[in-house]
């Protein structure tokens, strides 16, 4: 289950194509973790190939680039463009980048039990608890909501 | 101020969940990497370039854990800023440096009066994928 934090985040992007002006911040925590992104997975190939002898120099003389220009390519995001990644791809590891995308609506969640996790666990200890004074009861049911209509931790109450 | 917030936190996410981070681990031999040691190294302060948009700002941390950062204080690099109550940081041994470190030391032992942050004798004590390109 998404927080209220998560929820309000992705509100603009859920809200569909008729929804909202997507404002400008969002737009820009997204662009940037994508040169971010991009950054690592070409810095990953060159520390990968570091280990097959690659090295700056012999990258600048491969793609005809002064080695102060590798150094500022691999040094930081911000100082990629897309022919520069295309560049960098083809002398480090004779590759093309393939586009790929994903929904950021369906993304999963971090940091946070699943709330069916939490369920289980408490099963479980109720489970565990009732094993040990007789054995677990086949009929129990899940009851999650308190007469308050607030959700609860799930709790098991058995079928007389 | 809102981009620059926005670049910021994908910035700082992104050091510490990338498998890979540039690293300048040698103070005053920066070129330009993601982060870099601050002297003296026995302060555990680094810093976080965050250039765009300009003008370009200094972010101060210090490691709590392994691939645990608090980033505690920023200060301009070389242009004022109406919103930083801080003189630009300038030359790389310049009094503003120094005293951008002490203020993050001190700002640190406010949060974390009896804590220290982690030392190590190389990146992989702070950093899953640190990269110290040569």
């Amino acid at each position: 289950m998404p927080t209220l934090q998560e929820e309000q985040f992705f509100a603009e992007l859920a809200a569909g194509h008729s929804g909202p002006p997507i404002p400008e911040a969002k737009r820009v925590y997204f662009q940037t973790r994508l040169r971010n992104r991009l950054f690592n997975y070409i810095l990953g190939k060159f520390v990968a190939e570091q280990k097959n002898g690659l090295t700056k120099a012999a990258l600048a003389r491969r793609i005809g680039k002064p080695p102060e220009m590798i150094n500022r390519w691999l040094g930081a995001p911000s100082n990629l463009t897309l022919d520069t990644v295309s560049d960098l791809l083809l002398g480090i590891c004779s590759e093309e980048l393939v586009p790929q995308s994903e929904t950021l609506l369906r993304e999963p969640q971090q940091n946070q039990l699943p709330a069916i996790s939490i369920k289980d666990m408490a099963s479980s200890v109720t489970n565990d608890s009732k094993s040990v004074s007789g054995g677990r009861d086949p009929s129990a049911t899940v009851n999650a909501e308190t007469t308050s209509g607030v959700k609860e931790l799930p709790t098991l109450s058995a079928a007389a | 101020m809102g981009q620059r917030c926005a670049r910021l936190r994908a910035d700082l996410e992104n050091i510490v969940t990338a498998e890979h981070v540039t690293v300048c681990w040698d103070p005053f031999k920066a070129r330009n990497e993601q982060i870099g040691r601050l002297n003296p190294v026995q302060d555990e302060v680094w810093d976080l370039r965050s250039q765009e948009p300009p003008p370009g700002l200094r972010v101060f941390f210090r490691f709590a854990l392994k691939d645990v950062l608090v980033a505690l204080t920023c200060a301009p690099r070389s242009v004022p800023v109406p919103w930083i109550n801080r003189l630009p940081l300038l030359g790389r041994t310049s009094r503003e440096w120094r005293k951008a470190i002490i203020e993050c030391r001190r700002e640190w032992r406010l949060l974390f009066p009896t804590y220290e942050p982690i030392r190590g004798t190389d990146i992989n004590a702070y950093l899953t994928g640190g990269a110290v390109l040569c």
